[in-house]
């Protein structure tokens, strides 16, 4: 892991992100993954008030829970 | 004449449209929510088509990302589409979020089920500057039929009907022809394929 990796609900709205790593289980990693997850891509968080975030990803919006997204590794693009 | 029993799934991404097309098309009165999800188990409805020789019967499947589910709507739109092997699948696809749709789609494709695809939100797809060559897609989707859909406005709906009777009535009598029910077996040997199955990163 680069040692510039974050965990996605540290990383903060408003700046471009880019997925490093997901350190969740198989099945886990599997859906974010159908969600469109994958290592490289592109990120931006559109909402971030302590509860859920919502992400940019890929032309969409996706909601995610805080713990989930502590699994997800980014870095800032 | 005999009346045929023809069977067609409406399939997606949670919050593409399916209920708005389901209702459209068989004059149900299904309730619709702007919201992902709604649709938690399958319903069915006869298709208005006017066809007299024939019963179609649209089901409407719960949204779903994955063929391979996480949650248990997502297994009742898998096992409709892979056990009860419909005549024809209707993809519905939110054209404004076609990347992430379009994972739903192969996986269909995968299945060796015949499909029609459907570019539903168009208005919406335009108005955020998304452009779609639906003859292209057709042809990396290696021939698929698409279908260019506006559901809330029921812009295309009289062709997409149309297009569901010509598509399913062919693979209704192409099965009669062929005395089977199954898809082609090799389609299905690839769908279950753990190598192929297994995922990705």
């Amino acid at each position: 892991m680069a040692s510039s990796s974050i965990p996605l609900h540290r990383a903060g709205s408003g700046q471009p992100l880019r997925l490093t790593r997901i350190t969740a289980g198989r099945k886990l990693t599997r859906r974010l993954t159908e969600l469109g997850l994958t290592p490289g891509v592109h990120i931006e968080i559109l909402h971030d008030h302590g509860g859920p975030l919502v992400l940019a990803v890929r032309d969409s919006r996706l909601a995610l829970g805080r713990s989930i997204a502590g699994k997800i590794l980014v870095e800032v693009a | 004449m005999a009346i045929e029993k023809i069977f067609v799934a409406l399939a997606g991404n949670p919050n593409v449209g399916k209920s708005t097309i389901f209702n459209a098309l068989t004059g149900d009165e299904q309730h619709i929510g702007n919201w992902p999800g709604k649709t938690v188990e399958k319903r069915s409805g006869l298709l208005r088509c006017g066809c007299n020789d024939m019963q179609i019967t649209v089901v409407d499947l719960p949204g779903a990302y994955s063929l391979s589910p996480y949650s248990p709507e997502e297994e009742i739109a898998r096992d409709f589409i892979v056990e009860d092997r419909p005549h024809l699948v209707v993809n519905v696809l939110d054209a404004a979020n076609l990347e992430r749709n379009l994972y739903l789609t192969t996986q269909i494709l995968e299945t060796g089920a015949p499909l029609l695809v459907v570019l539903n939100m168009l208005d919406q797809a335009r108005a955020r500057g998304i452009q779609i060559d639906a003859a292209r897609l057709s042809q990396a989707l290696g021939g698929t039929p698409v279908v260019e859909l506006v559901a809330r406005r029921g812009q295309g709906m009289d062709v997409l009907r149309d297009r569901i009777v010509e598509l399913a009535t062919a693979v209704q009598s192409q099965r009669e022809g062929a005395g089977s029910n199954d898809y082609a077996v090799g389609d299905v040997q690839g769908f279950q394929d753990p190598e192929r199955n297994s995922c990705c990163v």
